[in-house]
């Protein structure tokens, strides 16, 4: 019990994480608060999180992948969740940047996001772990368990479709040659 | 590990489009906006203090361990048959993993409930969890009988399922699970989950700020349940 790294250390070093895995992996800014919370009481009955067994962020990840998908499944359901707060993705905060800066990249992440929609929930959960986050491939297929062949596979066939749909994304907007309207390129999150 | 040429990252790969490894590299530094940890931490805490007690508890406290998203009807046909029979089978519910979907109820059965006096319509069937258990999500219907009608397992369950959205809410919207406790409280008046709505909505009423009925109604809590699994946080919200 003593090695259990506490639930509310668990939650203040990694709950940011979890709430940008979850963006990544589609779910909507006003569901991410409670899931985030979901997650961390999850976590929390399997008994905490055991420093040596698995590391923290992709345990935590692998716990995030089942509680999102089990809201999809349920999202038809959820009626009294239009004023929550809203959680969302936003550019790194550089103070100098200027607004014509925080702008394209507002519009690079919603070409990622989109980008990221057009993958099945698996290979998204890969891709997002491994070129976003950082996440080695041994870690991913630990938590996730499967092999790390497996992971590979899924991480190749992500890459292609992720670039293929990029690519699309690119010329869909420069063949407009208008202004791109910022307001229609933010991630919709929507899953 | 046996496969292991290391894959470079999509956004250091030169064979990649510069615009493509633009993107990722922007995409690798965001920040998440709009979550508040301080407040999420400390509902984190009120939702496992309110949980907390259940796992040393026994009868129908199983049912607040059931609660908080982990909710199956498997779990609660557990803790019902566990009530019914007197015999708690703690260790089974405990075992059911979370964070899977809400089955549908079993079988409408009527509970064995002696002190209703109903009539004894059908044997009582051995508890069958699993079965309940092994059902397709899709239907779940979180059942709202009227309230004078002896309470189903269909009704707990869907009593169930709404503290259990309650909880979640704790953290992002008080304020949301409040009105979720209050429907709770109309739709189940004689649930069997009462004491732990009235802890939730205790810990929810403080959550808010809203001081005197929180000590109104956790007052009102400590001396009608003085054992409670619940009581604790509440006598500490008190001091």
């Amino acid at each position: 019990m003593s090695t259990h790294l506490d639930a509310d250390a668990l939650y203040r070093a990694h709950a940011q994480f979890v709430a940008r895995f979850l963006l990544r992996l589609g779910v909507s800014g006003e569901d991410v608060s409670d899931l985030v919370q979901e997650v961390f009481l999850v976590a929390h009955r399997r008994g905490g999180f055991e420093p040596g067994r698995a590391k923290a962020t992709t345990w935590l990840a692998e716990i995030a992948f089942r509680v999102s998908s089990d809201r999809r499944r349920k999202a038809r359901r959820r009626l009294e969740d239009a004023n929550a707060e809203v959680v969302e993705l936003a550019p790194a905060s550089t103070s100098s940047a200027s607004p014509g800066h925080r702008a394209e990249a507002r519009q690079a992440l919603a070409r990622v996001q989109k980008a990221l929609d057009t993958l099945t929930p698996e290979k998204r959960a890969v891709f997002v772990l491994y070129e976003l986050e950082g996440e080695a491939c041994d870690a991913i297929a630990a938590a996730l368990d499967v092999p790390t062949g497996t992971v590979y596979s899924r991480l190749h066939s992500a890459r292609r479709e992720f670039a293929k749909a990029h690519a699309a994304l690119e010329r869909s907007v420069s063949s407009d040659d208008a202004p791109a309207d910022a307001s229609s390129l933010l991630p919709s999150m929507s899953s | 590990m046996s496969q292991s040429s290391p894959v470079v990252p999509m956004a250091d790969d030169p064979s990649v489009t510069a615009s493509l490894r633009a993107d990722l590299a922007v995409a690798q530094a965001v920040g998440v906006e709009g979550l508040d940890v301080n407040a999420g931490a400390a509902s984190l805490r009120s939702a496992i203090a309110a949980e907390g007690g259940a796992a040393a508890a026994s009868g129908s406290k199983v049912l607040l361990l059931a609660l908080a998203g982990a909710v199956t009807a498997g779990a609660l046909a557990v803790a019902l048959s566990g009530r019914a029979g007197g015999k708690p089978r703690l260790a089974k519910a405990v075992a059911i993993p979370s964070a899977v979907p809400l089955p549908p109820p079993p079988e409408p059965e009527p509970p064995a409930r002696p002190s209703d006096g109903l009539p004894a319509a059908a044997p009582r069937p051995s508890p069958a969890p699993e079965v309940a258990s092994a059902r397709p999500p899709s239907a779940a219907r979180p059942a709202r009988a009227p309230a004078k009608a002896a309470p189903t397992q269909g009704d707990y369950v869907g009593e169930a399922e709404l503290i259990a959205r309650a909880r979640r809410a704790m953290a992002s919207s008080p304020q949301r699970a409040l009105r979720l406790l209050r429907e709770t409280e109309s739709s189940f008046p004689d649930g069997l989950l009462q004491e732990e709505r009235e802890a939730l909505t205790v810990l929810t009423l403080h959550q808010l700020g809203r001081e005197e009925q929180a000590r109104e109604r956790g007052l009102r809590f400590v001396s009608r349940h003085p054992q409670s699994a619940h009581v604790e946080p509440i006598r500490e919200l008190l001091r």
